[in-house]
């Protein structure tokens, strides 16, 4: 009766066994979001669903805008004085494409939520555009829908950093029907950004660090009165233009981590 | 004594049952790995529904099997053909009932790395959900799925090819999802990558100077030539963004005045009124007419919408406008655009 009575709990123990999960112990984390939200001056940037004044009598509206950050780093408050940069974020593309109305702008984009270690930090570490070391990948790296997957200029050997594309009115008439394309690529055009933001977030708690990015602050240059003019240009395909290196420094102008 | 040996063979009847349902091998058929040609991302196959020989062999016969149609006399391979790169030659589809559909078939060539929707309006999130659609659309295969899953449960040979390919247990656990998962499967592997454009890229091959030309008028490689805009929605390795945009085609006063709303009829937006995906151009020259609606027979007449800028309308895409291409440009960019014909699909 013990010989029977052992084998059947060793069957049943094998079967559980053989059902049983092994489930990811995240418990001790903490959790990152980060949002993007984009102005235009104070107004919502909205793409179609709204035109904004712009300098030298213009106007703009929007049609895309979509840029990536990377190698997004958390700065780790670990002893008195003492850091350490913690890697959360390799790279991700924000894109306002589908943003029309304003109840879709106040949400802003969204990244997919990070795990990360519980604990003080005192700011962050970003670029806009992709580090040598992504940009030197092709989408072949990469599973379809990755980020990366997409927006790669064979002849630059790049990705696209950015994209802005809209239309404005440069005859007066009213109508906004010239054709406006923007899109910066190359190494040249990364931009690497620190942020000051204390905060200290527990064990299974969450904290979202919000970014604002201004679309009048990217286009013009207050302090110097220097600006994208459409009127002397529409388009760049070219990651060595003035107006690609103009937009690319006006990038770290433009954000702020609220 | 004899009711304890009794029952002591029940309960080592009943434990050896256990052992044998706990050990039975689950249903394992063959697995399928796809080839991805070097250039493309890495394929998402969706873990629900893993390509296998049994289910992409199930797929490709019902692909070509009328009996999904009301009438049976309409497979998907009727607005599908293998030879016109898996699209047809019709501006629009015809149906069962001989109605002429609502939009031109689109090719099917690597639907596996499609992830932002199908159809030309993007309505179906998947392979598995989009084969479910033209069943029972009435301008389509006008069948009802009640009806169809009964033919395949009685019929001679797919029974037994649902078991090898989902391991179904009787003729009844054959439906409408199943189907679809196999159709997926299949569809997934029509792969399409060795054009001659792949083949100069991986060194294989030359283009000849007016392709070579076209190549870079296509991708606005060069300050001093004519800028064609059109890897800008139309990248490769896809040839597609995949993106839902406003070509221009129609005239219109406001935003609702397209007579196809395309992706704004799914959604309900209006700045995606007249919006329709941008169609991968592999096998382009084998794959007219163009557009959603089949509007125009040539990629002549392709190149010259796109030349003369289009129809203006607040969501027409900033990248339609007129393009100043001389004719010689407009002839060396449909001698590229010829380059991404794949033989061998």
């Amino acid at each position: 009766m013990k010989k029977q009575a052992l084998f059947l709990l060793l069957v049943a123990v094998l079967t559980v066994l053989s059902c049983i999960k092994k489930e990811d112990d995240a418990d001790n984390q903490a959790k990152l979001n980060v949002n993007f939200k984009a102005d235009y001056s104070s107004d919502p940037l909205l793409m179609f669903d709204r035109v904004y004044d712009y300098e030298d009598a213009m106007q703009l509206k929007f049609q895309l805008f979509q840029f990536y950050i990377s190698n997004l780093r958390l700065i780790r408050v670990i002893d008195a004085g003492q850091t350490e940069e913690i890697p959360v974020l390799n790279v991700d593309l924000i894109s306002f494409a589908d943003v029309y109305t304003d109840a879709e702008a106040a949400a802003g984009i969204s990244s997919d939520p990070i795990s990360i270690p519980p604990g003080t930090y005192s700011g962050l570490k970003m670029g806009i555009g992709l580090t040598p070391e992504l940009n030197a990948t092709q989408p072949k790296d990469y599973k379809s829908g990755h980020p990366l997957s997409e927006n790669y200029w064979d002849d630059a050997n790049s990705y696209i950093y950015f994209k802005v594309e809209g239309l404005t009115d440069l005859d007066g008439d009213g109508e906004l029907a010239n054709k406006l394309t923007f899109h910066v690529g190359s190494e040249a055009n990364y931009r690497e950004m620190t942020f000051s933001k204390p905060f200290t977030v527990a064990e299974q708690e969450e904290v979202t660090l919000s970014f604002l990015i201004d679309m009048y602050q990217l286009l013009v240059d207050e302090e110097t009165g220097s600006f994208l003019n459409f009127r002397e240009v529409q388009a760049s395909h070219s990651n060595t233009s003035p107006s690609a290196a103009f937009l690319a420094d006006r990038f770290p102008k433009a954000i702020v981590l609220q | 004594m004899i009711q304890r040996k009794k029952y002591n063979k029940t309960w080592y009847l009943f434990g050896l049952m256990l052992l044998v349902w706990a050990c039975q091998p689950a249903f394992k058929p063959t697995p399928f790995a796809l080839q991805k040609p070097a250039a493309f991302p890495i394929p998402v196959i969706p873990d629900s529904n893993q390509l296998t020989v049994e289910g992409i062999a199930l797929g490709r016969k019902l692909f070509f099997d009328p009996i999904l149609s009301k009438d049976k006399k309409q497979s998907c391979s009727s607005c599908h053909l293998p030879g016109r790169g898996f699209g047809d030659h019709r501006a629009l589809s015809v149906g069962v009932h001989g109605l002429p559909g609502k939009r031109n078939a689109l090719p099917l060539a690597n639907m596996a790395w499609f992830y932002k929707g199908l159809f030309w309006d993007g309505r179906s999130a998947t392979l598995e959900q989009q084969a479910l659609l033209p069943v029972e659309d009435s301008l389509e295969m006008a069948a009802e799925w009640a009806v169809v899953e009964r033919r395949l449960r009685q019929h001679p040979e797919y029974p037994l090819l649902f078991k090898q390919a989902f391991g179904i247990r009787k003729e009844e656990d054959i439906d409408r999802y199943l189907v679809a998962k196999a159709l997926a499967q299949y569809e997934r592997t029509l792969v399409s990558a060795n054009s001659k454009f792949d083949q100069v890229m991986a060194g294989q091959a030359e283009f000849t100077e007016s392709e070579a030309r076209g190549k870079t008028i296509f991708f606005d490689s060069s300050e001093e030539m004519p800028q064609g805009e059109c890897a800008n929605c139309h990248n490769p390795p896809l040839f597609t963004d995949l993106r839902f945009l406003n070509n221009g085609l129609d005239p219109v006063n406001t935003l609702e005045d397209y007579p196809d709303k395309g992706r704004g009829a799914v959604n309900g937006k209006k700045y995606d009124n007249g919006r329709f995906r941008v169609p991968s151009l592999r096998n382009v020259a084998r794959t007219a007419p163009y557009m959603h609606d089949g509007r125009f027979k040539t990629l002549e007449e392709v190149v010259e919408h796109y030349n003369s800028g289009g129809h203006f309308s607040e969501n027409v895409d900033a990248k339609i406008k007129p393009l100043q291409l001389s004719e010689q440009d407009k002839a060396d960019l449909i001698a590229f655009l010829n380059t991404l014909t794949d033989f061998d699909f």
